[in-house]
């Protein structure tokens, strides 16, 4: 470790005091305004709709909805559970492989990662019936069978496919920041590979996995896509909401239905909270590796019995995606459809548009969530300043409801009943947007910055470092892997969201998404295949581009004029070197 | 032009009394108004170019229409519409029922000015609570009875009937041949074979319900519905799953609306059919919506739509269904497709009353395949 740089010219006192500490207040309120308009008023709006016509009208109302849900309640938190479970394990596995197994196999797991982030809604369910319905191409094609593939088991196993990337970054980032020498001490001390997993990897990785288990488990149960697509006669409470929205129009028992969800999401958030503390102590001190310590690879019999599962998971993302792309390329549906370019064509002629449009909401939303979430992260997280539970779980609340029903918030806030009238334009799309993704920065952001010792700040503060100065040379570079988990997450979500947009869409803000379900809707599969594809490979270079900042370190080392400070930040503070250089191998 | 001429006075339940007399009632309407053949006393053309320049007179061109629909086929109707008026257009698909949620909850200030194509019930359900704007105009005369409301807010540019898709190849693994009426449906040959979406969610496949029970009586149409229920594994969600999972093969007998959006689906073996039994069928409205941006651009649409006969003869190409004809028995240049013979006696005005009573009624025939809040 290089000597601490104890030069004056570091510690530019002067100029830190007034702007320096102006910085973090203005990014604190700039959060907590945010978060107050765009995630609380929705909210508040919703429990004023849920209450419509008083409270003797609203206590019959929840009355009777939660006597008729009771099954759905129940088929929620038993997908969502079943789905939650499921998914973590198969991204524990999957992101074990990729940090600490087989090398060949890194590149090729990512890949399926990534291609399950971008997945369209509908799309990989309706590919899931092509492959295994009643004349699916393996079913019935391969092994010749005739089976129903209706029924909550579809369900969770397609929420498990595509929820688990998002939980495959989660833990991937974590994972990557165990210092390799916690292992190696493991085995020097005799300890089998199975039991180094269980005894170090796991317990370092606990609270991610929690994360992972709790925003599993409330996708899941705000997801309607699904369900709706292969849930056959398996009503959640998000089907019902849908249903209640088109068919009945009843936006006051939507608001209840949501309440429901949103109880249930709250429940498990603050389980996950207490529990996440209690694990909290452990992670401490496992800031990264030693840049000359020896990758650490798995091996044993555990290790091959993880990377089975996460080649399976592999072939799987792969096969699906190929009939997806195999629709888009021919004629009509099943094995014989001739080959065709008509789809794209159609696709040029109509879509390029809304193709656009997605892209730009897309990049704005992924951008602002990730610089909100950051922020908020190192308030609630790292600083805990007063009220950060509070701000954490309003923050977190759009991401527990469904998309349609965090729209319909949006939609009764900002009609211009209550003075403020965004309904319509472009704005409110992006706000939406990065809202319902915002508990994923913070999130991730909160999961590295749990990582990094709380020691550096001290030294850093010790060392004359102000607040903006200590997030950017302490904090910033340790947090890279997050941000961009953040960004690849808030770009992949905004490009595929149809349910939050449901409700906010107007003709001239229409989004490829929107462009898919219709063509969907009008049984067009070639057409809503060929947008799929195209969105599908927009989304990819989007999120390769942005997980390339968890790669692009400044070189450490490298020549900076002191007190500029602008790059290379381990240079300037020194005590942040090693994990730099480990980062920029 | 003369428009002002009656439609011949058809009571609104037996409005589709006896297709040969619409038809005929529709010539003499013609004939009347002075627009039976290009070479009448007044050249339709000409006549068209008048109409479109009082109905733009005064129109904001600078504002764009945006609209509300179900699906995008009739961009080269609105084309057409830039071209005559100026102005630009944007299209945005949506579902009735949707369209009917996001307004409510839009509070009166709608973010879309046209409504052009869904099912009647839920424009119903819109004038009712007051969403729409009245459109006044000459030609408003030419519509039969139940075809528009009675104060010009919402009007129907054709119906959708209702019938089976089948899937040939997957009846016959089934050991099954495709059904020809409602009353084959029953038969247990169809077992968890036939795919239905629920009516709460599909306006068609309410049109079915309440049809059904219109047409055959309450008695025999809820022992018809259980019987088919009995068939049906469960009820879909969208009311496209019908046709697009038997055209996948995932079920034998799809209850689907049949318009030009299903052509893509068919094949050899996945084919249409026309109940024997009567068909089912539901006005498609269109409306301007009240207190948007150009609600007047809207307005203008649909004067200009419906005062204009090779207009609403494009419309009957693009639906490739000339229902319009049931609308305004006088249009020249379309013959109808369907007369009372195919179409179930229906009485569309008792639609959004009975729907509740129908729905909840429905709710407990299929026990539980089916849940319904409050």
């Amino acid at each position: 470790m290089r000597a601490v740089d104890p030069r004056p010219s570091a510690l530019p006192a002067p100029r830190r005091s007034r702007v320096e500490r102006a910085v973090p207040a203005a990014a604190l309120l700039l959060v907590v305004l945010f978060v107050l308009c765009f995630s609380a008023l929705p909210l508040v709006a919703m429990v004023a709709q849920s209450l419509d016509g008083g409270l003797v009208a609203a206590g019959e109302r929840y009355a009777s909805v939660l006597a008729n849900s009771a099954t759905e309640i129940w088929n929620s938190c038993f997908s969502g559970a079943m789905a939650a479970v499921l998914a973590t394990g198969l991204a524990l596995a999957v992101s074990l492989c990729i940090t600490f197994g087989a090398p060949r196999l890194r590149r090729p797991l990512q890949v399926a990662v990534l291609l399950s982030m971008a997945s369209p809604p509908f799309v990989a369910s309706l590919a899931y019936i092509q492959l295994f319905g009643k004349r699916g191409l393996v079913t019935h094609g391969l092994l010749g069978l005739s089976v129903s593939p209706y029924g909550w088991q579809g369900v969770v196993v397609m929420q498990a496919l595509f929820f688990c990337a998002l939980d495959v970054l989660l833990l991937t980032a974590v994972l990557s920041r165990i210092d390799p020498a916690l292992m190696q001490a493991a085995r020097g001390l005799g300890a089998r590979p199975g039991r180094v997993l269980r005894t170090v990897v796991l317990p370092v990785a606990g609270p991610a996995i929690l994360v992972c288990l709790l925003l599993t488990f409330i996708r899941s149960i705000s997801d309607y896509g699904t369900p709706v697509v292969i849930g056959g006669a398996f009503n959640t409470v998000a089907t019902q909401i849908y249903v209640q929205l088109v068919g009945y129009s009843d936006l006051s028992a939507v608001a209840v239905l949501n309440m429901v969800l949103l109880a249930v999401s709250g429940l498990v958030f603050f389980a996950q909270k207490r529990l996440d503390a209690r694990t909290a102590r452990l992670v401490e001190g496992t800031h990264g590796g030693r840049a000359d310590a020896p990758a650490w690879r798995m091996a044993g019999p555990v290790s091959t019995a993880l990377h089975v599962v996460a080649v399976t998971f592999g072939a799987f993302i792969v096969v699906l995606y190929l009939t997806v792309v195999r629709s888009a390329f021919v004629r009509g549906v099943g094995a014989g459809a001739p080959f065709t370019l008509e789809n794209f064509e159609h696709l040029a002629a109509y879509d390029l548009a809304p193709l656009g449009r997605s892209l730009l909401y897309g990049i704005l939303a992924a951008a602002l969530a990730t610089v909100l979430g950051a922020v908020a992260a190192y308030f609630t997280a790292r600083k805990r300043v007063a009220g950060s539970r509070v701000l954490s779980f309003c923050l977190s609340m759009p991401y527990m409801l469904p998309g349609t029903c965090l729209g319909l918030g949006f939609i009764l806030a900002f009609n211009g009943a209550w003075g403020v009238k965004l309904t319509g334009g472009a704005l409110i799309l992006v706000l939406v947007l990065a809202t319902k993704q915002l508990a994923i920065s913070a999130d991730a952001f909160s999961s590295s910055m749990a990582q990094v010792s709380r020691e550096l700040d001290m030294a850093a503060r010790g060392l004359g470092a102000g607040e903006a100065r200590m997030f950017r040379d302490v904090i910033w570079p340790n947090v890279r892997e997050a941000a961009a988990v953040s960004l690849v997450n808030g770009f992949s979500s905004a490009m595929m969201s149809y349910g939050a947009l449901l409700f906010l869409v107007a003709p001239s803000t229409k989004t490829a998404v929107v462009q898919l379900f219709d063509a969907l809707s009008g049984g067009k599969y070639g057409n809503a295949a060929a947008v799929a594809v195209v969105l599908m490979a927009v989304t990819l270079v989007g999120d390769v581009l942005a997980s390339r900042i968890s790669s692009r370190a400044p070189r450490p080392g490298a020549p900076v004029p002191a007190g500029t400070g602008t790059e290379a930040p381990s240079a300037d503070l020194g005590v942040a070197g090693p994990t730099t250089d480990k980062e920029a191998r | 032009m003369s428009h002002t001429q009656k439609q011949p006075a058809l009571s609104r339940r037996s409005f589709l009394l006896g297709g040969a007399a619409v038809v005929a009632g529709g010539m003499l309407a013609g004939c009347g108004s002075n627009k039976t053949e290009g070479s009448g006393t007044d050249t339709s053309g000409d006549g068209n170019a008048e109409v479109d320049k009082g109905i733009f007179e005064g129109l904001d061109t600078s504002k764009t229409l945006n609209i509300v629909t179900t699906n995008e086929s009739y961009t080269a109707l609105f084309d057409k519409f830039t071209e005559a008026s100026g102005m630009k257009y944007e299209i945005l698909s949506m579902s009735s029922g949707e369209v009917l949620s996001k307004i409510k909850a839009e509070g009166g200030a709608p973010s879309a000015d046209l409504w052009f194509g869904g099912g009647i019930d839920s424009f119903m359900s819109a004038a009712d609570a007051g969403y729409l704007e009245p459109v006044d105009f000459e030609d408003a005369d030419k519509f039969a009875t139940g075809f528009k409301s009675d104060d010009n807010l919402w009007f129907s540019k054709g119906v959708t009937v209702v019938g089976f898709i089948v899937n040939e190849d997957v009846l016959k693994d089934a050991g099954a041949t495709a059904p020809k009426a409602w009353t084959d449906l029953p038969d247990s040959q169809y077992a968890d074979e036939i795919v239905m979406s629920s009516p709460a969610v599909s306006g068609t496949n309410y049109a079915a319900v309440a049809g059904i029970l219109q047409d055959m009586g309450e008695d025999a149409g809820w022992k018809l519905l259980e019987g088919i229920n009995a068939n049906v594994p469960f009820y879909t969600k969208r009311g496209s799953d019908p046709s697009t999972r038997v055209s996948q093969g995932e079920f034998g007998v799809g209850i689907t609306y049949i318009d030009q959006t299903l052509d893509d689906l068919l094949n050899d073996s996945v084919k249409i059919v026309h109940p024997s039994d009567k068909m089912p069928y539901i006005p498609d409205g269109v409306a301007a919506f009240k207190g948007a941006d150009n609600t007047a651009g809207a307005a203008a649409f649909i004067k200009w739509l419906f005062s204009n006969d090779d207009m609403l003869v494009e419309l009957a190409k693009l639906d490739k269904k000339n229902t319009i004809k049931l609308c305004i028995p006088s249009l020249e240049g379309v013959e109808l497709d369907y007369t009372d013979e195919d179409l179930m006696s229906e009485d569309i005005s008792e639609f959004g009353a009975m729907r509740e009573d129908v729905l909840a009624k429905w709710d407990q025939v299929t026990g539980g395949k089916e849940i319904k809040e409050s």
